[in-house]
């Protein structure tokens, strides 16, 4: 017989651990690089003996700890992962326990609930057919949450009417908001592949152009006798209002000019925005909800109202403008976007502002006020921006309208001192793009000995509104003057005060400020023992139907909308988008990919 | 509205790419896996249980049952456990026997899953030269010992059969004519750019996770971790001078690529085997019982396999311990799904090479009466 010996690499080395030094064992065979192979257990009657066998290089450690039955054994999972599956196994074949597995099925490895014993097998059962129900990106991407593939689909059904309700129901403004909105739906919009997105702004002001009347027959809850004060007439305001009315609150709306709108009354211009249309939607939103309107009432303290509501929100909306920080700032003929915007949209006058203008900025209200001014007659306005067009916080289209319309625009270049002659002499200085700063922008930085003088009429300060709260408010403001609250609840830090839009985020868009207030009414509500309002769900039994043929729809054009001649613009202060029509609206409603579709 | 940011979708127990019972829930983002929550046990067929009753002697053929593919294995490290525990001494001849037979299960094994991984990117021509090419293994298989995937030809203390040099030349000649055939297919597997489109980079397990999660076989030597059992040179492999496959590229593709090279090596090793192997008998009957724990490890297709056994001076185990490379791959399949996409679902779960009957074959406790 050959007996030839091999020489093997491998040994096995024998460890005895008590339960208390276990986990000492084994984190020094974790330092050694040790690999956990399984785990065994060994039945002793009452007690058990498990054996941790791991690899070593190429040798096999084997791990003895004995405990009794009943104690539990602590998990090694976290020192090595893959003992979850082993200690599972354990767990359902000694029936013991092993305590912070990092996946536990609880003893249910290998059976399931209601097995007996003679079971050998689980049955193949998986979870019940998942219901396909989405709440569709655009309304993810929506600050409201308006459900706009619902409304969409109501349009392409023929129902507009029942679209605005869809609408209104989150966002109580749709005739404003299909004018106005910045629409981040569209965005989101799966469409946006062409890059031509379902236009669901569009969409949403043609449900608002085919209600014969926005004033609707809405139901009131039963009055709960609980008192509310409103301050502050903008979109905040009355969209908190509405809710709250509609709850059956008693609700006075405090507003310091003589009509509603806030920001959206000076700041939005009347060719985006006819002012009799908002006044309408305010109105009606106010008669439906039965709201008390005081106008001219300049709201310094809350202690009064306090004393004779329940709750008060506050929605005083950023009412303040940054400063230039050069000289001669003062003179006359500088003046700031808001003066000059609320002259023309507010009090409709149309200041003489010399052929020459000057706007400093590059937000979205600087755009407002070079295509307000080119309205007012000026010939050359020109915009000045510290950085590029690429940093440009306006939108691209504004941008694109403001340049149709003559508007000329002056990059990498900030203004560095203003002297009154004749006329204006603005001294400005060449910038050039440094490290990015906070806001992740390039930072601009001056070059040196690139001033320049140029001569104007008029210069439009436009960069950036900030909030002032008076000071017998009582409520805490943070570092930049706005109002803190608690983001769940917007409640300040006086109890029962509530605040929310510009004053609580800083200038930001109607929608959002439609967001707050519509948060605020839900627990305003909740703290006067209502049950809030509904958060949004997904109505599973509202049936979708099929789904469209993407393939068939995904390269069918846009539907453009009608617009005013740029020539025709410049004239006069007359809407220049001109909305959908019927056949219009039902083509671009049919191209919705219906996202939210269920099968 | 966050809520119903994530879909679930469930895999499994029953799905066309994977005929094996495993259930997956994929938690996923649009197209992207986010979590995975593996749930097992659908199959467990109570061979641990089984190893307990039945005649230490007759549990090798038990322990083939553990799996269909690499079955020729189990029974040889069942085999050798038990050796350990008595003592008994396996003749040179067997011990080179062993090597033999094992690198032909784990040829059938890897030509099987190349093909299935073709199948499983939709390669179907692949699939089918590769199934083909397999069946001469299956052949060489039924010549030996009559049965074209259950080899049977383990005892205690050796092999029940032996090669003659019919068998032996019968042995050479098929294997060149498989790995002609394999050979042919080189470009395919390092060249097609369908392919590797649809493996490059899919399935990430680094190397680092890879030791951490415990990754065994080609999953952890496809990322590079230069680790195989069979350096330890059980049976006769520390005389074959034996090197594991290494490929750094920690992906699908990578893993491919090891058993696609292991290949090779198997028919290297059996020709080196046949040539070395000396003449003798193949079999010391033992006749001792079992008493004491023992283990042993030896290297399957999947990665390593243990067994550990417990025997208590009768003819009876108490305790057999079964440890398939699968269940110390599930955690590393976890990792490597995360991340990725839906339809790369059946090529990282193949990448693994999955073989969840041998991972569930624990019983439940039944209560014994009375």
């Amino acid at each position: 017989m050959t007996t030839q010996q091999f020489e093997t690499k491998t040994k096995t080395e024998e460890v005895v651990a008590e339960k208390s030094e276990m986990f000492n064992r084994l984190n020094e065979l974790k330092a050694q690089g040790a690999r956990l192979i399984t785990i065994t257990a060994l039945d002793h009657g009452k007690e058990m003996e498990y054996v941790y066998n791991f690899a070593r290089d190429l040798d096999v450690v084997n791990l003895r700890v004995k405990t009794p039955r009943k104690e539990p054994m602590p998990s090694i999972s976290s020192l090595y992962p893959s003992a979850f599956l082993f200690e599972n196994e354990l767990q359902d074949l000694f029936k013991i326990q092993v305590s912070g597995i990092s996946v536990d099925f609880g003893g249910k490895l290998l059976t399931i609930e209601g097995a007996d014993d003679t079971t050998l097998v689980k049955p193949a059962v998986g979870p019940a057919p998942f219901i396909k129900r989405f709440y569709g990106r655009c309304r993810e991407a929506c600050p409201g949450s308006v459900n706009a593939p619902k409304y969409i689909r109501q349009i392409a059904e023929g129902n507009p009417q029942g679209g605005y309700d869809t609408c209104a129901e989150r966002a109580p403004l749709p005739a404003i908001l299909g004018r106005v909105c910045f629409a981040p739906c569209q965005d989101r919009c799966r469409q946006e592949i062409n890059d031509e997105p379902i236009q669901i702004r569009l969409l949403k002001r043609f449900t608002a152009d085919s209600m014969p009347s926005l004033r609707r027959k809405m139901k009131r809850a039963k009055p709960t006798g609980k008192k509310v004060a409103v301050v502050g007439g903008g979109p905040a305001g009355v969209g908190c209002a509405y809710f709250l009315g509609l709850l059956g609150h008693e609700v006075t709306l405090f507003e310091k000019g003589d009509r509603c709108g806030g920001a959206m009354l000076w700041g939005i211009p009347k060719y985006r925005l006819p002012k009799d249309l908002l006044e309408d939607e305010l109105q009606a939103r106010l008669e439906e909800g039965g709201v008390t309107l005081k106008t001219k009432k300049d709201v310094k303290n809350l202690k009064t109202l306090k004393k004779e509501h329940d709750a008060v929100f506050v929605a005083i909306g950023a009412l303040d403008s940054y400063k230039l920080g050069v000289d001669g700032e003062d003179n006359k003929g500088v003046m700031d976007f808001r003066e000059l915007l609320s002259l023309v949209n507010v009090h409709d006058k149309t200041p003489s502002i010399g052929d020459r203008v000057a706007i400093i900025g590059g937000g979205n209200s600087s755009i407002d006020a070079a295509r307000v001014s080119k309205r007012l007659g000026a010939g050359n306005v020109v915009m000045y921006y510290r950085r590029t067009e690429k940093e440009m916080p306006a939108s691209p289209h504004e941008i694109h309208g403001a340049l149709q319309e003559g508007v000329n625009f002056e990059y990498l270049t900030a203004p560095v001192k203003i002297e009154r002659g004749k006329s204006l002499k603005l001294t400005l200085q060449q910038m050039e793009l440094g490290a990015p700063d906070d806001s992740g922008r390039r930072r601009p930085v001056p070059i040196k000995g690139s001033e320049y003088t140029v001569e104007v009429d008029t210069i439009v300060k436009a960069i950036g509104q900030s909030v002032i709260v008076p000071a017998d408010f009582g409520v805490d403001v943070n570092r930049q003057g706005r109002i803190v609250i608690d983001e769940e609840t917007m409640q300040t830090s006086l109890p029962g005060v509530y605040a929310g839009g510009d004053g609580v985020f800083g200038p930001s868009s109607v929608i959002e400020a439609l967001r707050d207030g519509r948060k605020a009414a839900h627990s305003i509500d909740v703290s006067l023992g209502g049950k809030g309002l509904p958060p949004p769900d997904l109505e599973m039994e509202d049936f979708v139907g099929r789904p469209p043929n993407i393939e068939e729809i995904r390269f069918q054009e846009m539907v453009s909308c009608r617009e005013l001649d740029a020539e025709e613009r410049v004239k006069g202060f007359g809407e220049v988008e001109l909305g959908y029509d019927e056949d219009e609206a039902l083509r671009e409603a049919r191209r919705c990919w219906k996202c939210d579709w269920n099968e | 509205m966050s809520q119903n940011k994530y879909t679930v979708i469930p895999f499994g127990p029953q799905h066309p790419v994977l005929p094996e019972p495993v259930h997956l829930r994929f938690v996923v983002d649009e197209d992207k896996i986010v979590d995975v929550v593996p749930n097992l046990g659908y199959v467990h067929r109570g061979i641990e249980r089984g190893c307990e009753i039945n005649d230490y002697k007759r549990n090798i053929y038990l322990c083939e049952r553990v799996c269909g593919i690499c079955n020729y294995i189990h029974g040889m490290t069942y085999s050798e456990a038990i050796e350990k525990v008595t003592g008994a001494e396996v003749p040179a001849r067997a011990k080179y026997l062993r090597v033999i037979w094992s690198e032909l299960g784990r040829l059938q094994s890897h030509l099987l899953w190349l093909g299935l991984f073709a199948d499983a990117i939709g390669f179907e021509s692949l699939f089918m030269q590769v199934w083909r090419d397999r069946e001469v293994i299956l052949t060489l298989n039924e010549k030996t010992n009559g049965h074209r995937i259950h080899l049977e030809t383990n005892a205690i203390g050796g092999c029940r059969k032996d090669i003659d040099e019919s068998l032996a030349k019968a042995y050479v000649e098929d294997l060149a004519v498989v790995r002609g055939k394999m050979e042919n297919l080189r470009s395919v597997f390092y060249k097609d750019s369908a392919l590797r489109a649809k493996t490059e980079g899919k399935g990430i397990l680094p190397k680092g996770k890879a030791a951490f999660l415990g990754a065994v076989g080609p999953t952890i030597r496809g990322s590079g971790v230069k680790t195989d059992t069979r350096m330890t040179g059980y049976e006769a492999y520390g005389a074959l001078d034996f090197e594991p496959i290494v490929h750094e590229g920690e992906d699908a593709y990578s893993r491919m690529l090891v058993r696609y090279d292991e290949v090779f090596q198997s028919f290297d090793l059996i020709d080196r085997a046949l040539k070395e192997m000396p003449e003798g008998p193949v079999l010391n009957r033992n006749t001792k019982f079992p008493e004491g724990a023992g283990i042993a490890r030896s290297e399957q297709p999947r990665g390593e396999l243990f067994y550990y056994v417990e025997g208590n001076g009768t003819n009876k185990l108490s305790r057999c311990k079964i440890r398939t490379p699968t269940a110390a791959n599930i955690p590393p399949l976890v990792s490597m799904l995360i991340g990725n996409e839906v339809p790369d679902i059946p090529t990282i779960i193949h990448s693994i090479d999955p073989c969840i009957s041998c991972t569930e074959r624990f019983v439940q406790v039944r209560k014994e009466e009375n």
